[in-house]
């Protein structure tokens, strides 16, 4: 026996070592001798759909009491009669199965999960509840299905999964997602609320978690009060069972992340003739160099055609020229050698492909190892995890450590103890900037194509530095130079806990837990010597944090089942404190450039530091009661107390909700649908949640010090901001309350024919004294304008999860497919007292895309109509003037008058004839899985899809047009109005003329605005259960081979039309250049003992 | 026994619970960390502090740059005058260019920015007003002497702001403190005239009560003389002269200011508040924070030798170029028709041979224009295109009197010099010279007016010219050929003979002569555009630019300057907006 497990773990670590790619076992057929005697002895093994052992299966010769029962490993022996024997393979909570022996002697069973699963218990707020019993609206999604994905962030695992949340996901290493559940409640902060094993916060990995559940209406919200309009997550970690014999897991899994393809940009040939269309375009004179006013460009000459330069420094140098004497080279900057670099600089005569360049098939690894088991008083588990998931572009990426240890044990019938702590350590590295004109992928396009990746040095990289090459900075470089930038993150968190049984029915629970993070992060900024907006020094900057909240739940449990009667009971109280501090510190000027070197002490110039702190602190009383009459009728009520720091005189709230339940089929009359209905529940629910994220400190009037913002040198020293000034920072609100959203959903969960399930939600939520920092009149001056509740918003919508799962072959062939459907529909309804107020997003690059107001969605898009382009002169002097009349031209923008100061067209188009013009929510989302297994074999995919979300392609200002000289798309010279391509018809043409100033082409209008309506296909995986033909050797071996993002199908132009939400909502679906989604191809092996 | 302990122990919990439950008042009360609240203002230091607050929003060192342009003006006078042009590549900062063409609409976000910087300016004032008079009213307050002080400081800061505003707006809300507004609340008040009045009376109020001695010797305050110098420009953008005449008397005959002996001890850093100086924004930089008026880097080149990152602005035009030559008497050509064709690098990379011209120059231009052959301030010499950010765009020059010398770059401790701690001289008393020299003209009063002109001209003459003859003007990375001991270029400068000759022979001469030597001796500075418009010449002007500007480069192709509508910009939208029924949009823009 100990050899055996010596044995095993030997393999064990062998797989571990080795990685599944070295792994060779020679398949067994598995098929036994046939065994001509009447009785026979058939062995096998029970395993659920992702291939892991089911222990305690029922096993039952059909009509016989003849059976045998799976063992910790899922494997079974049992003697039967004949071949002709049946055998049903059942267990609480999966598809009975039937097998007929036939010439079988091993026989696996793989089980399908009952899609009824009505015993299931479900956590909810503080406690837990058998899902029939449940009268809100709750999702849950379990530790098998997050399997399935190879995300790094649990919360990405959820797309496409869960009906009434979207899901936005970034693409960075380590991705971060944004989940919305049902619509934007507020133009708030809009994140849900994250309960990890009952304490607020804390990080963990996916493979830590047994369940993920959502609580999606006030019925099942409530219970966490002022925190829960958003939605709560609750997060259950893994533990082991009762009785259950230590099992060991193991998964690993490797591959790759590929970079997909880019914009299709301009060569350095193409990118030459562009510049000459565009002075053509302008009316310069081309080719008369005698001419003042003539075309030149200092690298492509002043000539009737472009000429590729030699050199790009010195200028337009031919080969040999005296002034490229490689003797004269000198890459020090003067504060290094007292005189200025001389970067001789070739052109790169084809161009160059800076996405090829700086991207990467960037590789992929998670392994993590779950021992779990427990005795008939305490049940352990413990989980480790590692994942490297590196990202497509160079030195980019994130490594996640992770530990995590349950315990729980009953020493005594009247007590159960038991505690949970996760250590998650993170580390993100390189150059993450993301949706940002300063992300890697920006900077890919913003580089011309004519400059090289180094200079003639071949290790300096090359840069935008000469005469006539723009401003981007090289994206090598700042990879290069990046790829020591850090940023780590230690997350501590966990609970204890003492439940005492103090009569039966009734006890009491007490949970302190803690959530503490500290994080650390790099930032090293070289002078990049190439580039034309270099600095001087290389800096050096450090952040530093730390942050503890602590949770003091006290809650008294009383369940009574008597006859019909069922009574279950909270009531609770709950403490929290969350306090954080950081410091950030940064130099410039370094004697040395060696990472090492570089730190706070050694930099001799720019000293700086800050700190920030924070607190907040809550104190809640709550309580629900449920109480089902039969089986049958359910109702339930919750209410909670809150009292938040946040606020001044009104620091307490009151949410409460109330919801009923009743399963129609339990009834009587239903007798005659009994045969295709097996379940019907209606479930109806209303209910108060609070929001109350606006800030720490709205009700405080402050007047702060600030050195750069309110002090002055009066002394008329420099180098010293000499009197300390104060100005007035914020406007104090204290008689602000919290947002208040009123929910009300009603559901139905439905069974038919066994195999199919049924959850639909209609709802509608009302937020109300939505806080917003009303604007005032600049007259007032520019402090902080305080939160009020003034604003309202409303959100409607439906969710659907359809589910049906069968086999067939007698088991042998096994299949399902989930479906969920969600769609919100949001509007603010009110912003202020005033109709006409709105909030409009931020500038980018000096246009605004975003605007708010009440009747529209927060956000939507704001701008011109454009009705295409002006073919002709006449067309465009006969049309209304636009801007004055600057755009009335042949070749350029048609905006649409459609309105005037009156709201009347008023015969010409100016500022009052923007309007909305688009919106960046879909109109629904939908996820679609699949799974199809046959004996060992198992494909799984899931597909996503967003429809009638549109986005603003921001990039098309850089690419498309002249926002800063950098690298110009293949539409800007082939298909722009007016392009020698289109061959005289420019009719063809899908972009305005092209000239050296096309300012009145970027004003925000529907030519930015595009159709970002997707579908994906998130993950496709094909895995064969080899343990099978190793006779059940061990209780799991899955081999299998996953995709990520297969292929997309979208209309849109830009690199991916999925984006994830800023920090600031106001600007959502400006795409900037986001990483984008890339496929990831990844081969794994889940192993288990 | 058990159950005597499970009962023990639930009751402990229990009253642990009901602890919390008590306390909770106090466990609610978070306050701010490291801000002040009212009660702690409300003392002598905190309005100290408070005034120190306005007097920051001059510079408004974080918003200064494009759209508020404050105090520099460089947007509004330089950008959209014949002085300058925006500078770097055409897509940068794209609403400068409807400025620049004279197409800017009311929502273009540069009129928002400039009604913020000016308007907060002032709500600062009226915070610290009120704050001084509540606190006058208790026991720990300012001497009286002081608070009377502290009040003319704070008016003349709310005349200054309110100024800053109708250079720019035509018609504006004066903004007073609730107290003297009485019923009309601030954000009622409309605006239908361009607040002189206000200004005025504000600014009276500063020079009665300011005295001649800066308060606590810190060389940033107001005197008296700053407060005339102001009034006195506010009645010369009124056309006012008789009422101007006697604050320039005053501050000439009795302000104790003379001119620096070196024009260049007015821009850079280590002859700060010098004795030209009547009111000079105080701006300094350390490791973590600058006051700088116009970061030098944003008009700095870009890819020079101090690569402190600049961006390219700001660059001058051609035909403020054109107007620094002189006649072979050393005299402006005051005819712009008859003034001779300059060679520029246009076009001209640096690898390639140019001879800057050898004509007869004011000396002034290289002073306030960076061009190639001619040090830069100590950081080489200008290799042309290869310092430049996009000639074809922004033409061959860069401004230089914002940047600071090589020697001074020590002094700037914040970053790399980007933002550099050099002071703007405001108010300095060349103004005042050439503004009574206009009064004296329009008194035809042309010898008085020849005098101060003069003395304008004598100190351009006598001040060091930029020194070093470039013989060599390829750039090879390293230092070019350069003679230490001969000027940059053929400077020549004379002041203006008479009496009774030409241009000050008859009135319209010499207003002519007085109006050129304004232009170049603040060229580039906050004058240009208001001058232009005060003098009612700015159509011609300007109309007359584009048209040799087109000869030039293309940038300004089919721009049109129209007096009745371009004169002032539009009120911005967002503040219509948000007052309805109070702001009127400027029916002419």
């Amino acid at each position: 026996m100990t050899k055996k497990i010596m044995r095993n773990v030997l393999l064990l670590i062998m797989v571990v070592t080795f990685i599944p790619f070295t792994l060779a076992l020679t398949p067994d057929d598995g098929n036994g001798t046939t065994n001509n005697l009447q009785q026979k002895q058939i062995s096998g093994r029970v395993v659920d759909a992702s291939g892991n052992p089911i222990p305690g299966v029922n096993i039952l010769e059909k009509g016989t009491l003849n059976g045998a029962i799976s063992d910790a490993n899922g494997r079974y022996t049992m003697t039967v009669t004949s071949a002709s024997s049946v055998l049903t393979f059942s267990f609480i909570g999966y598809v009975t199965q039937e097998v007929t022996v036939g010439a079988q002697t091993a026989i696996d069973v793989t089980l399908a999960e009952a899609v009824s699963a009505l015993d299931e218990i479900v956590v909810v707020g503080y406690s837990t509840q058998a899902r029939k019993s449940l009268t809100g609206s709750v999702s849950t999604v379990d530790a098998a299905t997050l399997a399935e994905s190879a995300a790094v962030n649990p919360i990405t695992r959820l797309q496409g999964k869960v009906a009434g949340v979207t899901i936005f996901n970034q693409h960075t290493p380590g991705e971060g997602s944004s989940i919305r559940i049902r619509g934007m409640t507020t133009i708030n902060d809009s994140n849900p609320l994250y309960v990890v094993d009952g304490i607020p916060g804390g990080s963990y990995s996916p493979n830590d978690v047994e369940s993920i559940t959502i609580l999606k209406d006030a019925a099942a919200q409530s219970i966490y009060g002022a925190r829960a309009a958003n939605g709560v997550v609750l997060i259950t970690t893994k533990s082991g069972k009762k009785n259950q014999k230590v099992t060991m897991n193991v998964n690993v899994r490797q591959g790759f992340t590929k970079p997909g393809k880019f914009y299709d940009m301009l060569n350095t040939r193409e990118y030459g003739e562009m510049l000459w269309l565009e002075a053509k375009n302008f009316g310069l004179p081309i080719g008369v160099p005698t001419d003042p006013k003539n075309f030149t460009h200092p690298q492509y000459g002043n000539g009737a055609v472009p000429v590729i330069p030699y050199y790009l420094f010195p200028t337009k140098a031919p080969e040999n020229d005296p002034l490229a004497d490689p003797a004269l080279y000198d890459n020090l900057m003067s504060v290094r050698d007292g005189d200025d670099t001389y970067l001789i600089t070739k052109a790169n005569q084809i161009g160059t492909d800076w996405w090829g360049e700086s991207t990467r098939n960037a590789p992929f690894k998670e392994y993590t190892l779950d021992i779990a088991g427990g005795s008939a008083n305490t049940t352990y588990a413990f989980l480790l995890g590692y994942t490297s998931d590196q990202g497509i572009f160079k030195w980019t990426g994130y490594e996640r450590y992770s530990f995590r240890s349950n315990i729980n044990t009953s020493p005594a019938k009247w007590i159960d103890l038991g505690s949970s702590i996760g250590v998650v350590y993170t580390d993100d590295h390189g150059h993450q900037t993301d949706n940002a004109e300063s992300s890697m992928v920006s900077w890919c396009y913003r580089l011309q194509p004519i400059i090289p990746v180094y200079d003639i040095s071949g290790t300096t990289y090359a840069g935008s530095r000469p005469s006539g090459m723009g401003n981007a900075q090289n994206p090598v470089f700042l990879l290069d130079s990046n790829k020591d930038d850090f940023s780590r993150y230690m997350n501590i968190s966990g609970n204890v806990y003492a439940r005492f049984n103090i009569i039966k029915g009734l006890s009491f629970k007490t949970l302190l837990g803690i959530n503490q993070y500290s994080y650390q992060s790099r930032d090293l900024t070289f002078v990049e010597v190439a580039a034309a907006e270099r600095g001087t020094y290389d800096g050096f900057s450090k952040g530093a944090g730390t942050g503890l909240n602590w949770t003091w739940t006290n809650t008294i449990e009383y369940g009574l089942v008597t006859g019909q009667h069922n009574i279950r009971a909270i009531l609770g109280s709950e403490a929290y404190d969350n306090t954080s501090t950081s410091v950030s510190a940064s130099r410039a000027e370094y004697s040395f450039l060696d990472v090492n070197y570089m730190t706070l002490n050694t930099g001799l110039r720019s000293i700086a530091n800050s700190d920030n702190n924070s607190s907040y602190s809550l104190f809640s009383l709550f309580g629900r009661v449920n109480y089902t009459y039969a089986d049958k009728y359910m109702i339930e009520g919750v209410v909670r107390r809150d009292g938040s720091s946040r606020f001044g005189d009104e620091k307490f709230g009151f949410f409460p909700a109330a919801s009923l339940g009743w399963r129609i089929t339990q009834e009587d009359f239903m007798a005659s649908t009994s045969d295709w209905l097996d379940e019907l529940k209606l479930r109806i629910g209303y209910g108060v949640v609070g929001n109350d994220r606006m800030g720490n400190y709205n009700s405080y009037t402050q007047f702060a010090y600030h050195e750069g913002d309110a002090s002055y040198g009066m002394n008329g020293a420099n180098g010293a901001i000499s009197n300390v000034g104060f100005r007035q920072s914020t406007f104090g609100n204290t008689s602000v309350r919290w947002e208040t959203t009123n929910t009300f959903n009603i559901g139905i969960d439905a069974t038919l024919i066994k195999n199919l399930t049924l959850t639909v939600d209609v709802w509608q939520r009302k937020t109300k004294d939505m806080l917003h920092q009303q604007q005032l009149p600049l007259v007032l001056g520019t402090a902080t304008r305080p939160s009020i509740n003034i604003a309202e918003m409303k959100n409607t919508g439906f969710d659907l999860e359809l589910g049906y799962s069968n086999n067939a072959l007698n088991g042998d062939l096994t299949y399902s497919a989930d479906l969920v459907f969600s769609r919100y529909k949001n509007e603010i309804t009110k912003l202020t007292d005033v109709a006409s107020y709105f909030i409009q997003g931020s500038a980018f690059r000096e246009k605004i895309y975003t605007r708010a107001a009440a009747g529209r969605a927060w956000p939507e898009y704001y701008g011109y109509i454009s009705d295409g382009i002006f073919n002709s002169d006449t067309e465009a002097t006969d049309y209304a003037p636009i801007f004055g009349g600057v755009n009335n031209k042949a070749g350029y923008f048609k905006y649409r008058d459609i309105s005037g100061p009156d709201g009347k067209p008023d015969g010409k188009v100016d500022a009052s004839d923007r309007t909305w013009i688009g919106s960046p929510h879909p109109d629904f989302t939908a996820g679609l899985s699949l799974s199809l297994g046959f004996r060992g074999l198992s494909i799984m995919t899931t597909l996503y899809s967003s429809i009638g979300n549109e986005l603003v392609n921001y990039v098309s200002r850089y690419i498309d047009y002249t926002q800063f000289a950098g690298g110009r798309s293949h539409r800007r010279l082939y298909e722009s109005w007016g392009s020698p391509y289109l061959k005289g018809d420019n009719t063809k043409a899908t972009m305005p003329i092209i000239t050296s100033n096309d300012t009145p082409h970027q004003e925000p209008s529907t030519a930015f605005l595009e159709d970002a309506s997707f579908l994906r296909m998130k993950t496709l995986r094909i895995g064969y259960d080899f343990n099978r033909l190793l006779n059940n050797y061990f209780s799991t071996l899955q081999l299998y081979f996953q995709a990520s993002n297969l292929f997309t199908l979208t209309k849109y132009s830009g690199l991916d039309p999925e984006l994830s939400i800023p920090s600031s909502a106001i600007n959502m679906g400006v795409d900037q250049g986001a990483w984008p989604t890339s496929q990831q191809f990844i081969f794994g092996i889940a192993f288990g003992l | 026994m058990k159950k005597i302990f499970r009962f023990l122990s639930f009751s402990i919990l229990m009253a642990s619970l009901l602890a919390i439950y008590s306390c909770s008042e106090e466990f609610l009360t978070k306050e701010p960390p490291g801000v002040a609240a009212g009660s702690v203002i409300q003392t002598p230091a905190g309005i100290e502090a408070l005034i120190i607050g306005v007097y920051e929003r001059m510079q408004n060192a974080n918003q200064s740059m494009f759209g508020a342009a404050m105090t520099s003006d460089w947007t509004y006078s330089g950008g959209c005058s014949d002085d300058a042009y925006k500078g770097t590549d055409v897509g940068d900062q794209s609403n400068f260019n409807l400025l620049e063409r004279y197409e800017a609409l009311p929502n273009n976000p540069y009129l928002e920015n400039r009604w913020n910087a000016c308007y907060d300016g002032v709500a600062r004032a009226n915070v610290a007003l009120t704050f001084l008079w509540e606190t006058q009213k208790g026991n720990s307050k300012l001497t009286d002497a002081r608070a009377k002080q502290a009040e003319a400081e704070l008016k003349f800061l709310r005349a200054w702001f309110h100024f800053q505003a109708n250079k720019i707006f035509e018609k504006i809300p004066y903004i007073k403190t609730p107290t003297e507004l009485g019923d009309v609340k601030p954000e009622e008040v409309q605006n239908t005239d361009p607040g002189w009045t206000g200004i005025e009376e504000d600014l009276q109020y500063a020079i009665t009560n300011l005295g001649t001695a800066k308060y606590n010797n810190e060389k940033g305050r107001p005197t008296k003389y700053s407060a005339e110098a102001v009034l006195a420009q506010a009645h010369m953008y009124q056309k006012d002269y008789t009422a101007a005449k006697p604050l320039l008397d005053d501050i000439i005959n009795n302000g104790g200011f003379s001119l620096a002996p070196e024009y260049m001890h007015n821009f850079d850093m280590t002859h700060e508040n010098n004795s030209e100086s009547i009111f000079e924004l105080q701006c300094s930089t350390t490791a973590t924070a600058h006051s700088a008026v116009n970061g030098s880097g944003c008009n700095f080149h870009q890819k020079g030798l101090a690569s402190c990152g600049g961006w390219g602005f700001y660059s001058p035009s051609l035909n403020l170029f054109e107007a620094f030559q002189t006649t072979a008497e050393g005299l402006p050509q005051l005819n712009p028709a008859l003034r001779d064709h300059l060679a520029t690098d246009m076009g001209v990379g640096s690898g390639v041979d140019f001879t800057p011209t050898d004509h007869t120059m004011d000396p002034r231009v290289d002073f306030i224009i960076a061009r190639r052959g001619v040090d830069f301030l100590g950081w080489g010499i200008h290799p042309g295109n290869d310092w430049i950010r996009e000639q074809s765009n922004g033409g061959p020059f860069m401004t230089k009197i914002f940047m600071h010398r090589k020697d001074e770059q020590s002094l700037n401790l914040y970053q790399t010099g980007f933002y550099n701690g050099k002071n703007y001289r405001t108010y300095r008393y060349a103004s005042i010279l050439l503004w009574r020299a206009e009064c004296a003209v329009v008194d035809n009063d042309l010898e008085l007016a020849r005098t101060y002109v003069n003395m304008i001209r004598n100190r351009a003459k006598t001040s060091t010219p930029v020194m070093g003859f470039c013989s060599s003007t390829k750039n090879l990375g390293s230092n070019p050929d350069v003679d230490p001991t001969k000027p940059a270029a053929n400077y020549k400068i004379e002041p203006y003979p008479g009496p009774g000759l030409y241009p000050f022979d008859t009135k319209e001469n010499a207003l002519k002569a007085v109006q050129e030597e304004t232009r170049l001796e603040f060229a580039c500075q906050n004058h240009r555009f208001f001058d232009l418009r005060r003098w009612g010449i700015l159509a011609t002007t300007l109309n007359a630019y584009i048209a040799h500007d087109l000869t030039f480069r293309g940038f300004m192709k089919d721009a049109v300057f129209n007096a009745d509508q371009d004169d002032y910009w539009p009120l911005p939208q967002t503040q219509i907006d948000l007052q309805k029924g109070i702001l009127t949009q400027d029916p002419g823009y």
